[in-house]
């Protein structure tokens, strides 16, 4: 694959049985393939690197549909995580990933097909609620999808429920099958953003914030409803300036009235996280930060800098264009009043304002 | 692991060895680092050398110490010119061997310290293969059979420097220390060195000196030895009014101000403003841990009810307490 060198297909138990195991093998004639599951030599740097070049086919049998893993005292967006993989071919130096999860493979759930009923009679046997739901969480939801074939297997399923909405988050430009299915309704194809510095320096093999910001545009031109994060928010010198270079180009690509959201983070970690960016991306400065821990434990900028971020985003943003959506991403009621000058409490006040805006989009 | 020697070592009578012909200098199978001698000397002169020491012949017509370093060392230092040993034949016994004879001996008999688990995992690495070491040594040793366990240790001997061997022993730092202190060059860990011999960190305060060394050195560009180096850091260091807790205490703390310098900022900001407002002695204004929170605590100790009416009266008409805020808001 082209960017991701897949090097080896580790097929686990009866993954064989299902026809999204053997299309993915066939698209890669030439990669060897395994079956064993011992992957592991027990040095976390080695086989994260190495877990990325691992391609593990394997079934899953644990919930397919997952609330996001939101914080203690901090407002969660209430999106729901479909768990189609795990892991993620691009190699951003902060990403939590890294100490998320034990197994470091690019695992690909090869059943999802035939599970994914389970997750569509949720959604029809409850009409009055709306279901956020996105695959972006645990992986990038299109950086494998030329090989997986994701957004042919679920977009469709999703166009057709008036109560749910799928949110395919990415850092890549792979849009292209996505842009040959007729479908649009209920679909949001999003894109993280960062400033150009950071994207240069952090996010090893995402692509640009130009090359993304033009298939967000493509996307958009061809009527899909769009979406942006910038999650995480990183300090770095010049941060004043360069934030800003991509908000032009945001200007310059996308009709903000056809924006259904823009979440906001700062850059947040569990501590055990510093020991492995620190092993694995040596010439990282993400770590330079003031962090502190925070109530709920993990590392966060001391509070008046990302009062200071997100204040700076907000204004710059509703210069752009006074109704984007604007929300932030696991931050305290305080945080929001004070830099957003409203606050919706809790999570079910941020849930309530984001399935307005779906509402708004799809009807 | 093989004992075939166990006979043609025990069948061996000591004989009479003259101490100019035996190696002094610690050699290939000696594990003993950071030892004291007095109580050995004390022994050997009550009471004689009871068990004699075993050494090998070499090929170059000296002996080398297999078991016994520690004796022999005593009895020099004791003048003896001549002691009883058994002497191996060099064409009798493989190297492995000898170590192992020394190791068992040894293990017998005490403890042994990081350094020396260190020596002898290194020697048996010149003979074993990882898997062998680890499927059984280790756990003689009391370490875990883990390979990355088995590298620190064999590090620990062959890579610090001889100050922070002494420091590892006599616990001036921690084993944990002493790992993270690998990884680093050879300059920033004589730098540290340096720090330990003059200041006294607990474990809990290496761990924060050894990440906030790292993280200022890294933000500002400055090398850890240069840091240590410079005026703040040796004003304190050099510093005669300080005991060396206290000398640790500043270190950190300046570390701290270099690190974080708007919380540090903030957390002098709100504790001169909190003195202005000159509160009762019975009354404190506290902020969360990192101010975190958007709440402030407010504590008042009191004997009884009329005392806290009375303190409560008082805080009414304190001056400037409406004023309190966030101490990154409002004028310093």
């Amino acid at each position: 694959m082209a960017g991701f060198p897949i090097e080896k297909i580790l097929v686990e138990g009866n993954a064989d049985q299902y026809g999204l195991s053997r299309r993915i093998q066939k698209k890669m004639p030439d990669i060897p393939r395994v079956t064993s599951s011992a992957t592991r030599d027990g040095s976390a740097p080695y086989s994260l690197d190495r877990g990325k070049k691992t391609l593990h086919l394997l079934e899953y049998s644990g919930e397919l549909l997952k609330p996001c893993p939101g914080t203690t005292n901090h407002i969660c967006c209430g999106y729901q995580i479909l768990n189609v993989a795990t892991n993620c071919p691009l190699d951003c130096s902060y990403c939590i990933l890294q100490s998320y999860f034990n197994e470091p493979d690019l695992r690909v759930f090869i059943n999802i097909k035939e599970r994914i009923e389970e997750v569509l009679h949720l959604i029809d046997s409850h009409p009055d609620k709306i279901f956020r739901i996105g695959t972006g969480e645990f992986t990038d939801s299109l950086a494998l999808d030329p090989l997986v074939g994701w957004a042919d297997m679920l977009v469709p399923l999703f166009a057709k429920r008036k109560n749910a909405i799928l949110e395919l988050k990415t850092k890549t430009t792979n849009i292209d099958r996505l842009l040959k299915l007729p479908e649009r309704d209920q679909i949001i194809i999003s894109w993280s953003l960062n400033s150009p510095t950071v994207t240069a320096t952090e996010e090893h093999k995402a692509a640009s914030i130009s090359k993304r910001l033009e298939a967000a545009r493509i996307c958009q031109s061809e009527g899909f409803i769009i979406g942006f994060h910038f999650d995480p928010l990183i300090p770095h010198p010049g941060w004043q300036e360069d934030y800003p270079r991509t908000l032009d180009l945001l200007d310059r690509f996308i009709d903000p009235a056809r924006i259904i959201w823009i979440s906001m983070g700062s850059f947040r970690f569990m501590p055990q996280l510093k020991a492995i960016i620190r092993q694995r991306h040596p010439q990282s400065t993400v770590l330079d930060g003031e962090f502190v821990r925070g109530m709920d434990g993990k590392m966060r900028y001391f509070k008046p800098i990302r009062m200071e971020l997100y204040r700076f985003m907000r204004e710059h943003l509703e210069t752009w264009y006074n109704n984007l959506g604007l929300y932030l991403c696991m931050e305290s009621d305080e945080i929001w009043r004070k830099t957003f000058g409203w606050t919706p409490q809790n999570t079910d006040g941020l849930s309530r304002f984001l399935d307005s805006r779906v509402k708004r989009f799809f009807g | 692991m093989n004992a075939d020697f166990s006979p043609y070592v025990n069948r061996l009578p000591a004989t009479e060895v003259p101490v100019e012909n035996v190696t002094l200098a610690p050699g290939p199978f000696t594990m003993s680092y950071g030892f004291n001698l007095d109580f050995l000397k004390a022994s050997v002169e009550g009471a004689g050398l009871l068990n004699p020491p075993i050494l090998l012949e070499s090929g170059a017509g000296d002996l080398l110490i297999v078991s016994g370093y520690r004796r022999i060392s005593a009895l020099v230092e004791l003048g003896r010119t001549h002691f009883p040993a058994r002497v191996l034949e060099a064409n009798k016994i493989h190297h492995l061997d000898a170590l192992l004879i020394n190791f068992f001996d040894n293990l017998a008999t005490r403890e042994f310290n990081p350094v020396e688990k260190g020596m002898i995992l290194g020697r048996l690495a010149e003979y074993l293969s990882v898997e062998q070491i680890l499927d059984f040594y280790m756990s003689l040793l009391g370490l875990p059979p883990r390979k990355s366990t088995l590298e620190n240790y064999i590090s620990f001997d062959r890579v610090l420097d001889e100050i922070l061997k002494r420091s590892l022993l006599d616990g001036t730092i921690s084993e944990a220390t002493a790992r993270a202190l690998l990884g680093r060059s050879k300059e920033e860990r004589q730098a540290m060195s340096g720090l330990f011999t003059k200041v006294t960190f607990n474990m809990n305060q290496q761990k924060q000196l050894l990440e906030l060394l790292t993280d200022t050195s890294r933000i500002s560009g400055v090398s850890i030895a240069e840091m240590i180096q410079s005026e703040p850091f040796a004003d304190i260091l050099d510093s005669a009014s300080m005991n060396r807790p206290q000398k640790a205490r500043a270190i950190l703390l300046l570390l701290r101000t270099m690190r974080f310098p708007r919380l540090t900022r903030a957390d002098e900001v709100f504790k001169k403003r909190v003195a202005k407002l000159h509160l009762p002695q019975e009354v404190q204004i506290k902020a969360s841990p990192y101010f975190e929170s958007e709440f402030y605590r407010m504590e008042i100790s009191f004997r009884n009810g009329r005392q806290l009416k009375d303190l409560i009266n008082q805080l009414v008409n304190i001056d400037g307490l409406q004023e309190m805020q966030d101490p990154w808001e409002g004028a310093e």
